[in-house]
């Protein structure tokens, strides 16, 4: 039981931040980016490079992961997506498509073998009773942090304020005077970074491999149609109930039917309550 | 040419086969209310969605404060000083009054969200209650009548500090006694040196608030001039009656 509340919250923690910056883009731009998880693998490349390939310190590895990440989201928005953002299914199918890129980009560069990427934070601590690797400690806090951060910056700032207006009515925001391409590039730049400290910690807690971003995404989306497309509670609440299912699954039925619980709410609710649970 | 604030030239929209606005020109004077009067399906909002970029022009030419700004987006537009309301309210629904017209005065910059700032509250307040709503600043849209979402309408445009508004049927749905208010709050405006132009099908109320009129019919100019000679020119009655 221990087991899961650990696990769970650490793996609720990284799906919360994924899912975070995926919904973001969503809520601000009205376009989904199928590339989002493929920014979380290039990090977990990224850093495992920096500091087991280059020997560079761990803080370093950390910022280079996410600059990558956020390198390759503002690059996809400015170089491709900004042009599109009146036809949604382009960006779809093209930002799904750039992950693919990604992936055989990955494989060229690392193959296609398992990497184990060694603990970020070494040794153990007793939490309930229970052993935990300070690893997992880490990545828990990290996430919280960074979901602490995004939350803050919405709802305390003005460009967050502008990101709220924009998702609620883009032209009612317009004639506001607020810009919306710079704070679609905001978004696109925040969310790349979540996907960059994501990518560290998801590469160290199970192990890289370029096709890596393949359940990230799926999850995601799942996630951010439980909890309401564009809704960061709701992504919130969405991450943990997805999750610790998937940790119980995982704990006491079978590793193979991880994502079945998350997928089989995301179909409850898409019958039941088709906005999800905080949509508008 | 220096006494121009905004200035349309050959302005020219097509949607498909039909001619919306056909090589319409206009300006408006510093100090000038202008209002802009036509039947309905006359091509008068869609000459405001392309005064404030909704819409982009097929030709023509729009000059303010002496720029050309027929390319800029409309963010730009409003920060350069031309503000609207639409016809029909749209408020963000979730926020408070306040906060909705707040959103109107935030800096235009990312390192603004930290350093910048956005007008304080009071001073919020202060545009809200000058438009009537004192006892609303709290309230949800949801909870307002057509009258007080009119009002946050211009509310949130006078919050962008424009130098000139544009009103698009700010009347319509208003009581009697509400138009009188807001009336008298144009005028006040008005003699603070705001620009407006209006447009209303409200012809009493409209009368009081311009200096002078332009019509427009099926896209094309047909006459300008002071209200009171404009209303009974030949090819305006025409416009109207058939």
């Amino acid at each position: 039981m221990e087991q899961i509340l650990i696990q769970g919250a650490l793996l609720s923690g990284l799906y919360a931040l994924i899912a975070m910056g995926f919904t973001m883009i969503f809520g601000v731009g009205r376009v989904l980016n199928l590339a989002h998880a493929g920014y979380v693998m290039v990090a977990g490349y990224s850093y495992f490079w920096a500091t087991y390939m280059m020997g560079l310190p761990i803080v370093a590895g950390f910022a280079i992961a996410i600059a990558v990440s956020t390198g390759l989201a503002v690059g996809t928005y400015l170089g491709w997506v900004r042009r599109f953002l009146n036809d949604p299914t382009i960006v779809f199918v093209s930002t799904f498509i750039f992950a693919l890129i990604l992936e055989h980009v990955m494989t060229l560069a690392f193959f296609r073998e398992n990497i184990n990427v060694p603990p970020i934070v070494v040794g153990m601590t007793q939490v309930m009773g229970c052993p935990v690797s300070n690893n997992l400690v880490a990545a828990v806090i990290a996430s919280w942090a960074c979901i602490g951060a995004v939350l803050f910056f919405v709802r305390k700032t003005h460009m967050g304020r502008a990101m709220r207006a924009l998702a609620m009515d883009r032209r009612g925001a317009i004639i506001s005077g607020i810009n919306p391409d710079m704070v679609n590039l905001t978004t696109w730049a925040i969310s790349g970074a979540l996907a960059g400290v994501a990518g560290v910690f998801w590469g160290s807690y199970t192990f890289l491999v370029p096709s890596l971003w393949v359940l990230p995404l799926i999850m995601s989306f799942a996630i951010v149609v439980i909890g309401g497309l564009g809704s960061i509670e709701g992504t919130l609440a969405a991450a943990h109930i997805v999750g610790f299912m998937e940790t119980a699954t995982v704990l006491a039925i079978n590793d193979k039917l991880r994502s079945v619980p998350g997928l089989v709410i995301m179909i409850i609710v898409l019958l039941a309550r088709p906005k999800g649970l905080f949509g508008r | 040419m220096a006494t121009k604030l905004i200035e349309i030239k050959g302005l020219t929209k097509k949607f498909g086969g039909l001619v919306a606005v056909n090589d319409f020109s206009f300006h408006v004077e510093k100090g000038e209310a202008l209002g802009l009067m036509g039947p309905n399906g006359s091509g008068k909002t869609t000459v405001f969605n392309l005064v404030m970029g909704d819409l982009k022009p097929d030709s023509g030419e729009i000059i303010f404060e002496g720029k050309d700004i027929t390319n800029y987006p409309t963010y730009q537009r409003v920060k350069a000083g031309i503000a609207r309301t639409y016809q029909v309210p749209r408020p963000f629904q979730e926020l408070p009054v306040i906060e909705d017209i707040q959103m109107s005065t935030i800096p235009d910059s990312i390192m603004g969200s930290f350093r910048g700032r956005a007008m304080p509250l009071e001073k919020v307040a202060k545009i809200g209650e000058d438009v009537g709503l004192k006892e609303h600043l709290s309230m949800y849209p949801r909870e307002l009548t057509m009258g007080d979402l009119r009002r946050v309408e211009l509310a949130k445009a006078l919050a962008t500090n424009p130098k000139i508004v544009l009103l698009d049927e700010i009347f319509a749905g208003l009581t009697v006694a509400e138009i009188g208010e807001l009336d008298t709050l144009l005028q006040q405006r008005r003699k603070k040196g705001l620009n407006f132009i209006v447009v209303s099908h409200d012809l009493k109320a409209l009368a009081p608030l311009v200096d002078r009129v332009v019509v427009i019919h099926f896209g094309e100019f047909i006459a300008e001039g002071p209200f009171d000679k404009i209303v009974n020119d030949e090819r305006v009655k025409a416009a109207y009656f058939g």
